[in-house]
């Protein structure tokens, strides 16, 4: 594989960092020159806090390479994009080759007071014994470059800069204001302490004042509770409420000062309100950045530069001009391929060139764990990641499932181990087993990826992937907790991802399972079989044996293992009783055994796995209100009487049911109200009752799409290949 | 009332010397439960079953081990449920044609061996039984195979 720029970058980088990564890639394409990326993990952030979507937009949508784990690239530059990177606690698992290697030093060494952010001491060490080249600098700035001769490290510097891009189409510049209408003053930036200037300092800056409105976005619950009184012409939004380029639109003025201990490296809020026409109050220091396109003012001064903006249209419309030609001449995406040629400059190159290698091994091994479950949920979700990756790793299922034929049986190399709750072992024994099968397992397969989906992640299983320890793992659980159990949410952090499978009812979800959404990624719905892989009504009754022209009712009550879902079948046999014309089809997986014993002449009887494919077969029908029946059927449309497990050990199945029946997509009842299934069934049976709750189920059009969701994210976390069929 | 005391003492006693009579006797069988490591077990391999029917001679092995208080059977997973619905416990070995299929290259032999090894060690029958080639046999002569045939894809 050969690139043009390699970069080996954290892809969870809330703010400038990632956005000047984003345009850098973006910027690198138009300018003919292919990049690559391999995601590094920064101790800056949490384990598993979620990679940044933009820029994960951007990645997919300019081609740029995730670098797969068996490939080793060769690049004519590689950038090790962030300080906090080059780290002994920073794993880099892809080896590769570069004519030369660069840490872009995006933050000054040291803060206002002297506190040091990174131990540059380590820096050369590092980059020689891990990185195999000499420690060379590239600054995003002439500020960082000041800072890094005064901290002895001039010999490292690159003459040149990384100077961070924009691309300004991304932001419409802002319309002229209303002569002596209020101005509208703003700022926005990640709601860390440090971006924010202490209380007195925010008072001078961002006074009370009739002529103005300060609209900040960002700014922390606990910063402002540091106030005595918030001014009275103080807006507050939260980070990210609004897309960047969307809330510049709402200001008319930017003012941008920040706590005295930062320093910034370059202030990209700056450039974005800059590229937006904005004019810009700032701290003087900038001015090595920003040159003449800002006004530079001390916190106490900056009113009186906002006086003078309020009162002279002119002086706003002069500013405006000079913010987006200083913006377009000096960041523009044109100027890459000039600092490109800089860095590539074999004057400077860090270590001689290097023979060609073209190492590529076999497809990665992803490994999925699934707990045993009462049904197969579990199994059936990291079937639908899995078949969404596609062949271009091999995934092997390590379950506890009884039902794991049905992988096997689809075509995957399936493991099982006994769970302890049949074997009646106490949890401490079990884990102990699990933990050397598992292992064993794990040094045997060396898996580029483990998924685990189940509630609970077992102390076996944590201390077997602790101890292999050369892979990324991810945690898949579905929300509705039923209960608050800290006891499995406090155990996020030992994974690298932790995704939450779409919820139909998610605004009715109590949230035991966590909501933040720096930690959780939150996706569509994962189905096995999507909508658009299912058989028309005729092909899937002709496959299932089913007669052509009859009203079928499809019947699905979940495996019963731990619900007694008895009343309901008999209320469904005096239905059939009742319907000369109703067909009843109750559909198994292939592996259950033939044990009931309610027959009648029109309750006919499938086995098939995954049933998601065959569901047009079906005129209505009579499900429990599990996670995977629940979203195929809303998202084939399929009219359905919902009678939820509410065993305890179960999601809020209850919760599910009664929360479509309420938008009208479904109708629910308790399994311990047969007069109430008796009527539902009824309504079921009518056609034009079915009509109505077809087109409200489809009004969930173009949300099923999490498998491939989650597998695109996991293409990046474990620098997995990308699938042919990959969506978006 | 002094007497139920001194009675249920007494019980007390009684019941602690039994705990002790029924020590545990497997100490590595660590996937059997205290009450089941004080009966017998049987550990039968059936590894090459094939068809969606357990094998007459299977069927007929589990008969005779109907006074076993624990049956693990090694077999194909196709047959899990319908062990399951006859109480036996089970365990499985990745076969010949699903390794073949997965691309996988590594040490089968090796890895099968041990994965063989901790299947005894964690059980600890007091009795083996096959049903078709011994696990060694049947390891033999399917890493022969696998290792002679390419593989799917790599």
């Amino acid at each position: 594989m050969d690139l043009d720029v390699l970069y080996l970058a954290d892809l969870r980088f809330p703010g400038g960092s990632t956005t000047s990564l984003k345009y850098d890639i973006r910027a690198c394409k138009q300018a003919g020159l292919k990049a690559g990326i391999i995601p590094l993990s920064s101790p800056l952030f949490a384990r598993n806090q979620i990679l940044n979507a933009s820029l994960i937009e951007e990645i997919h949508s300019t081609g740029t390479v995730i670098v797969p784990i068996t490939e080793r690239p060769r690049a004519k530059v590689a950038l090790l994009y962030h300080p906090s990177l080059l780290d002994a606690q920073v794993p880099c698992r892809t080896k590769f080759d570069a004519d030369t290697f660069y840490l872009v030093v995006h933050q000054t060494t040291r803060d206002r007071r002297g506190r040091p952010n990174f131990q540059t001491e380590r820096w050369s060490d590092l980059a020689v014994d891990w990185f195999g080249h000499r420690l060379k600098l590239l600054p995003v700035s002439n500020i960082v470059r000041k800072d890094l001769e005064l901290n002895g490290l001039s010999h490292a510097l690159h003459d040149s800069d990384w100077t961070n891009l924009i691309d300004p189409t991304d932001f419409p510049k802002k319309r002229s204001r209303v002569p002596n209408s209020q101005l509208v003053i703003g700022r926005h930036s990640r709601p860390s302490f440090d971006k924010w200037p202490s209380p007195p300092v925010a008072l001078a800056c961002y006074p009370a004042s009739p002529k103005f409105t300060f609209r900040m976005m960002g700014a922390s619950q606990p910063y402002l509770d540091q106030f005595e009184t918030i001014p009275g012409n103080w807006q507050i939004l939260p980070f990210s409420k609004l897309p960047v380029a969307s809330f510049l639109q709402t200001l008319d003025v930017y003012s941008y000062f920040h706590s005295d201990s930062l320093i910034e490296a370059f202030g990209y809020c700056v450039l974005e309100a800059l590229a937006c026409g904005l004019p810009c109050v700032v701290p003087q220091y900038l001015e090595d950045i920003f040159g003449d396109a800002c006004f530079y003012a001390e916190p106490e001064q900056a009113s009186h530069v906002y006086d003078r903006l309020w009162s002279s249209c002119s002086m706003m419309e002069k500013a405006s001009e000079k913010a987006v030609s200083y913006v377009e001449g000096t960041f523009g995406l044109d100027q890459f391929k000039h600092k490109f040629d800089l860095a590539c400059d074999t004057s400077n190159v860090s270590r001689p060139t290097v023979p060609k290698r073209d190492e590529t091994s076999a497809r990665p091994v992803i490994m999925a764990v699934t707990s045993n479950g009462v049904g197969l949920g579990h199994l059936s979700r990291q079937l639908a990641i899995a078949e969404a990756i596609g062949p271009t790793v091999k995934t092997v299922f390590f379950s506890m499932s009884e039902a794991i034929e049905i992988a096997r049986s689809i075509g995957y190399l399936a493991e099982f181990r006994p769970f302890s709750r049949r074997l009646e072992l106490d949890t401490e024994t079990w884990n102990a087993y699990f933990f050397q099968e598992l292992l064993d397992a794990l040094n045997f397969y060396k898996p580029s990826l483990v998924l685990f989906d189940g509630s609970v992640p077992y102390a076996g299983f944590l201390g077997a992937v602790e101890a292999y320890g050369k892979c990324p793992r991810v945690w898949i659980r579905r929300g509705l907790w039923r209960t608050d159990r800290p006891q499995s949410s406090s155990l996020d952090g030992h994974f690298d991802a932790v995704f939450e499978p779409g919820e139909l009812c998610h605004a009715a979800d109590p949230g035991f399972a966590g909501n933040d959404p720096e930690r959780i990624a939150r996706v569509h719905p994962v189905l096995l079989s999507p909508p658009d892989k299912q058989l028309g009504k005729e092909e899937a009754r002709q496959e299932l044996k089913l007669p052509k022209e009859a009203t079928l009712c499809l019947v699905q009550l979940g495996s019963e293992a731990n619900f007694d879902m008895t009343l309901a079948r008999q209320v469904l046999l005096e239905f059939l009783d009742r319907e000369p014309d109703a067909i009843a089809v109750e559909v198994r997986s292939p592996l259950h055994l033939d044990d009931r014993t309610d027959f009648h002449e029109r309750l006919l009887s499938r086995k098939i796995f995954p049933l998601g494919r065959f569901l047009k077969a079906f005129d209505y029908a009579i499900c429990a209100a599990g996670y995977n029946t629940f979203h195929e059927n809303i998202a084939t449309s399929l009219p359905t009487l919902f009678i939820p497990n509410n065993n305890p050990e179960m999601d809020l199945q209850e919760l599910r049911a009664d929360y479509g029946a309420r938008a009208g997509w479904n109708l629910s009842c308790s399994a311990d109200d047969p007069y109430g299934i008796g009527e539902k069934l009824q309504l079921l049976h009518d056609p034009e009752r079915r009509k109505l709750m077809t087109l409200a189920c489809s009004q969930n059009n173009d949300c099923w799409n999490g498998a491939h969701q989650i597998a695109r994210q996991l293409r990046v976390l474990a620098q997995l290949p990308a699938s042919l069929t990959e969506k978006n | 009332m002094i007497r139920e005391r001194f009675h249920n003492l007494g019980l007390r006693f009684a019941l602690r010397s039994l705990r002790k009579l029924v020590t545990p006797r497997k100490s590595g069988a660590v996937l059997l439960s205290d009450e089941r490591q004080q009966g017998n077990v049987a550990l039968v391999w059936a590894l090459d079953q094939d068809g969606d029917q357990l094998s007459e001679g299977l069927v007929e092995q589990l008969k005779k081990l109907n006074s076993f208080e624990t049956v693990i059977v090694v077999c194909p997973p196709r047959y899990f449920a319908k062990l399951r619905s006859m109480d036996h416990f089970f365990e499985t070995l990745p076969d010949q044609a699903d390794i073949v299929r997965s691309g996988i290259s590594r040490d089968w032999d090796l890895y099968l061996r041990r994965r063989v090894s901790r299947i005894r060690s964690t059980w600890a029958p007091d009795f083996e039984f096959t049903i078709g080639p011994s696990p060694e046999d049947y390891l033999n002569a399917f890493i022969d195979e696998a290792l002679t045939r390419p593989a799917a894809q790599t």
